[in-house]
């Protein structure tokens, strides 16, 4: 009797625990995986807004520091860094996020143009050992720098930008998916 | 011979990038040039993986009149090819023969990270080996393998002034005084001794008197059964760009390298079990 009592023990504890195991074990279908791919690039095209919003010189200050509050929300946390690279030596800046915006902010050019190209590349998703899945998007932006009428520096860039997808239940406990970006790599391409 | 793939190299190089221009119907405008040439660059990793196993179109279907071979010949540094075709060729007929693919998180390849840091206030380099661990819920993640740190004493050199002399055990080892205040301690190791490099490593960062500054570059190997590969970065305004194959050489090794490692602390464990089982079969205690 006791040996009984003590198999449907076992069983109501292991069972349990196994439906739990496998509902956290996430595949992400191909729907998923087109959804996530669709959200990230919308953030990554909304950021980019940001950042023309933020070089542009006719825009006041108070509305370019909101654009900066805008883009560091589309950013899983404040202590994700951007790094920038350049061609000329083998030095790499590095910003926190909200450091690199108000960097670019207050360039010294009278005016400035942004332009991205329509090249973009997304990686496989992965899933790292937190259970959240991961992925890079490239992206090219083309700066010109102007003092009065005169491109005084330009450069095209290649922001390589890591995707954080974290599974999230909502209190119905249906799964969504949150996309945010994460840390981004600036390298100058020649 | 050399001259004709050149040739056949640069020839293809051009028709790919004309299909994709007649595909798109577009102006050869400088904007274009450089939309097409950054299309063609390997940008990332995970893009250089899937060129290598032919799984993506970066160029529309235009790709797809292209053999696997020819694929592979667009990821390779051309000033690699000038250099060694041969093995290049050898390198694309073994892949092809043997349906090799790379895959994610198969530990067939790692990366190579030289890396600056500040040791004792000077600029020194450092190489962390790092490969991906992937567990049993498909969970992956980089982890250390192994750490190259040149500025560390590689070799203990023996001196004859410096050693412990074979009786120093029974006045309760006294030299230790003299040895272990210095840097001779060194000359006290045992001759086959050398340094764990990834544990000196982990030491010198913990208890910060390593400081890491920046990543310098990344270089990625990988393993066939018959060759071993490198893939680096070039960053160059032309259709041989980004992450392609820059150096290839024979696999002569049963293993690769970094798994023997691994192996060392089978047979180590495997040792201790022998002798443990002598131990308790001759009751020796």
């Amino acid at each position: 009797m006791y040996k009984i009592l003590l198999f449907i023990g076992f069983i109501l504890v292991i069972v349990p625990n196994c439906l739990k195991a496998q509902s956290t074990i996430k595949t992400l279908s191909n729907t998923d995986y087109e959804n996530i791919k669709t959200g990230t690039l919308e953030k990554i095209t909304e950021l980019e807004s940001y950042i023309i919003a933020m070089t542009d010189k006719a825009i006041s200050h108070s509305i370019k520091q909101q654009a900066v509050s805008n883009a560091v929300k589309l950013f899983s946390s404040e202590d994700n860094i951007v790094q920038v690279s350049n061609t000329i030596n083998t030095n790499i800046d590095t910003y926190k996020i909200r450091n690199y915006f108000n960097h670019i902010m207050v360039l010294g050019y009278s005016r400035v143009e942004i332009k991205w190209y329509d090249v973009d590349y997304y990686t496989d998703l992965h899933k790292g050992s937190d259970g959240k899945y991961y992925a890079v998007v490239t992206v090219f932006q083309k700066f010109e720098g102007y003092h009065g009428d005169n491109i005084i520096y330009s450069d095209i860039t290649q922001k390589n930008i890591e995707i954080e997808i974290d599974i999230k239940e909502d209190p119905h406990g249906e799964t969504f998916w949150k996309v945010a970006l994460g840390d981004i790599s600036v390298v100058q391409t020649r | 011979m050399k001259k004709f793939i050149l040739t056949t190299l640069f020839l293809i190089v051009i028709f790919q990038y004309s299909f994709y221009a007649q595909s798109l119907q577009i102006k050869s405008s400088y904007h274009d040039y450089k939309s097409i040439y950054l299309k063609t660059k390997v940008k990332l990793l995970d893009e250089f993986i899937k060129r290598f196993n032919g799984d993506y179109s970066y160029l529309g279907d235009s790709i797809n009149k292209f053999s696997r071979q020819d694929k592979l010949r667009f990821i390779i540094d051309y000033e690699y090819w000038q250099k060694d075709s041969v093995l290049i060729e050898s390198l694309i007929e073994s892949i092809t023969r043997n349906c090799f693919y790379i895959e994610f998180d198969k530990n067939n390849w790692y990366a190579k990270v030289e890396c600056l840091f500040k040791y004792n206030k000077k600029p020194q380099i450092a190489t962390i080996n790092m490969q991906i661990e992937t567990d049993s819920l498909g969970q992956s993640r980089w982890t250390l393998i192994s750490a190259e740190l040149p500025f560390i004493n590689q070799n203990a050199i023996f001196s004859s002034d410096d050693f412990i002399n074979p009786v120093n055990n029974e006045t309760g080892f006294s030299e230790f005084h003299k040895m272990f205040s210095s840097e001779k301690i060194l000359a006290l190791t045992n001759s086959d001794f050398s340094y764990n490099h990834l544990s000196v490593f982990i030491y010198l960062l913990q208890t910060k008197q390593l400081e890491f500054q920046q990543v310098n570059n990344t270089t990625y190997i990988f393993y066939t059964s018959e060759y071993c590969f490198k893939v680096n970065n070039f960053n160059r305004e032309h259709f041989n760009s980004g992450w392609l194959i820059s150096e290839i050489e024979y696999n002569d090794l049963p293993v690769p390298i970094f798994y023997s490692i691994d192996r060392l602390k089978l047979q180590w464990e495997n040792q201790n079990r022998k002798l443990l089982e002598i131990i308790n079969s001759k009751n020796i205690f």
